[in-house]
């Protein structure tokens, strides 16, 4: 087992023989349950940089901090790590809002981020790099599919900020022009907890939809899917669907609550692919036997490693230098080769739709048949999906 | 704006054809290839061209101030809607804004953030105000022909001492025999009243 390399602080490690990184994942809060997936895979990667001894003898070094799930909190670490300790590069963030909210301030220090979730698109900055999915990787597919096996009259829920608005104002769009109809829209406040679920639930059960559509995130995920299960408004045939669910998501659930959960995704454990035995070999080395990568963990993991690679390639972390030389970059990661698109500094990803079975382990139901460039203004659709 | 035509001027934004005047440094390239990243045609061009291509529906130019009329592709005047690149500002760049009569201002350095909100929000101010002149022409030819009509059944109603009514109603079952519009036949009534009223001699 790798002995952990963290520290709280710059200024305890010679300057000139290590690079520092900002590690802003939420440890606490709504959005803790995804962002701590987010920090194992950041930190497994790191100490693999490290044990192979470094880049080019240079140790990478976190500075972590927990945002605590608050978008001032994000905000504030951000501009401590940019400014006091001079970070070239954050790692962070979950929720397009706390990106959204730390973005002016990376281009203000022209720092890096890597940001490894999916999100709804519609945004490119020079100094983002985008590891996780967007819509033509995401809800594109996932709706063709929901479309084929369940129908077209949707239920829309999600928590109410700007990642479920714009998930949703795209699926309104394919379905008016594919023939089917969003029959109800919800939105809860984060943290809102089950009596506001109990209230959608209800509604859901009365409307009667093919599908069930949540953009609900993180910690408020369970309790929206408890609330629907007891209310009786998803079945087998009337499954909930979505892009940010994973295994940890629904782990507070019963088996039965959570069976039949469908979520798009470029990675899930259960892959085979031979990258995907190693990574998972090391991660149980790492974090226990029992424990289990999601898609955000393996994205936060193969960030860091392109991360590598660059300041490898370019001798050190500068980082307009680090951005020139990611443009284009490829690497192998347990998913397969994802690859950073010149263009637009997004991913090119192999999306996949998994299902959720009783012990709460995904199996993938589909997978397209090559990887998906990103597309994060939707350029190439017009609104009509076949299915 | 309801919801349906917010989403159609969005997705219109796609189809755009857009010419950049800019030289093809660093701003210009950032400019050009986030247009393309939205998915528009975008062409860079410099330098300033005398006319711009008949298919342009917006273009970002480089205000430079240096021209007193304005940039040339202005005359005749075009459809497309022009947004400034502004390097900096004082009195002679404002007034070579207002000249060049721009829907929006994208600042240098440029950089991605703000280009998609500016082109949304120039195309819609630009089409509301194509839609306000077309409402304006409109407006200006029915008070033309409001005022012809009063004229003329003036003159009907003292000449044949008949009630306005009446006289309206002459001039409007007249027009439906001669299927012309009521305003033209005003006009005509309005325009021949000369050969009744003048003395002789003057015709």
């Amino acid at each position: 087992m790798y002995k952990s390399v963290i520290s709280t602080s710059a200024s305890d490690t010679a300057i000139d023989r290590v690079i520092h990184v900002g590690v802003l994942f939420a440890q606490t809060g709504t959005m803790a349950v995804t962002e701590r997936a987010q920090l194992s895979g950041t930190l497994l990667a790191i100490e693999e940089v490290n044990s192979r001894g470094g880049i080019a003898g240079r140790m990478i070094v976190p500075v972590i901090e927990d945002p605590a799930s608050e978008l001032s909190r994000y905000r504030e670490i951000a501009k401590r790590m940019l400014a006091r300790d001079e970070v070239p590069v954050i790692f962070g963030c979950c929720s397009s809002a706390s990106r959204k909210a730390i973005l002016p301030l990376i281009e203000r220090h022209g720092a890096l981020l890597f940001y490894g979730s999916t999100y709804e698109g519609f945004e490119y900055s020079p100094n983002v790099i985008y590891t996780g999915a967007t819509p033509s990787q995401s809800i594109v597919p996932l709706a063709v599919y929901l479309f084929r096996h369940f129908g077209k009259r949707f239920f829309l829920v999600g928590s109410d900020y700007v990642f479920a608005r714009e998930i949703n104002r795209i699926t309104r769009e394919f379905l008016a022009e594919s023939g089917g109809a969003a029959i109800g829209e919800e939105y809860v406040p984060q943290g809102a907890g089950p009596a506001a679920f109990k209230a959608i639930a209800a509604k859901i059960a009365a409307a009667e939809p093919d599908v069930i559509l949540s953009t609900v995130v993180g910690g408020d995920t369970a309790p929206f899917v408890e609330a629907c299960h007891a209310m009786g408004a998803t079945n087998l045939e009337r499954p909930i669907a979505g892009l940010t669910a994973t295994e940890d998501e629904l782990q507070p659930l019963l088996p039965e609550a959570r069976v039949g959960h469908l979520t798009v995704s470029s990675y899930f454990a259960g892959l085979s692919t031979q990258g995907n035995r190693a990574f998972l070999a090391r991660y149980r080395d790492r974090y226990g036997p029992e424990s289990r990568p999601s898609v955000y963990s393996e994205t936060a993991y193969s960030q860091v490693h392109l991360f590598a690679d660059a300041v490898n390639r370019a001798g050190g972390a500068d980082p307009e230098l680090l951005l020139q030389l990611l443009s284009g970059a490829r690497f192998d990661a347990p998913q397969g080769e994802i690859m950073i698109d010149p263009e637009n500094n997004h991913t090119h990803l192999r999306p996949r739709i998994a299902r959720c079975n009783s012990s709460g382990v995904f199996e993938v139901v589909w997978e397209a048949p090559t990887r998906i460039a990103p597309d994060p203004y939707l350029v190439a659709y017009n609104r009509s999906l076949a299915g | 704006m309801d919801m349906a035509s917010e989403q159609a001027l969005f997705r219109s934004l796609r189809e755009l054809s857009i010419v950049v005047i800019h030289p093809e440094d660093e701003d210009g390239r950032t400019l050009r290839d986030h247009l393309k990243r939205i998915g528009c045609r975008t062409r860079l061009v410099w330098p300033s061209p005398r006319q711009l291509p008949e298919d342009t529906d917006v273009v970002f130019f480089l205000l430079t101030g240096a021209s007193e009329s304005g940039p040339a592709w202005l005359d005749p005047p075009t459809r497309a809607v022009p947004i400034a690149i502004l390097a900096y500002e004082n009195p002679v760049m404002l007034e070579a804004l207002s000249e060049a009569n721009a829907y929006g201002i994208v600042t240098k350095p440029v950089r991605p953030f703000g280009i998609l909100a500016n082109l949304f929000l120039a195309r819609s101010l630009f089409k509301y105000q194509e839609r306000l002149h077309s409402r304006i022409t409109k407006l200006d030819e029915t008070l033309k022909g409001r005022r012809a009509i009063e004229r003329a059944t003036k003159l009907l109603s003292d000449r044949y001492k008949v009630s306005e009514d009446e006289a309206y109603g002459m001039i409007r079952r007249e027009a439906m025999r001669k299927q012309l519009s009521v305003t033209s036949m005003a006009e005509a009534v309005v325009t021949t009243e000369s050969f009744y009223s003048a003395p002789k001699q003057d015709i």
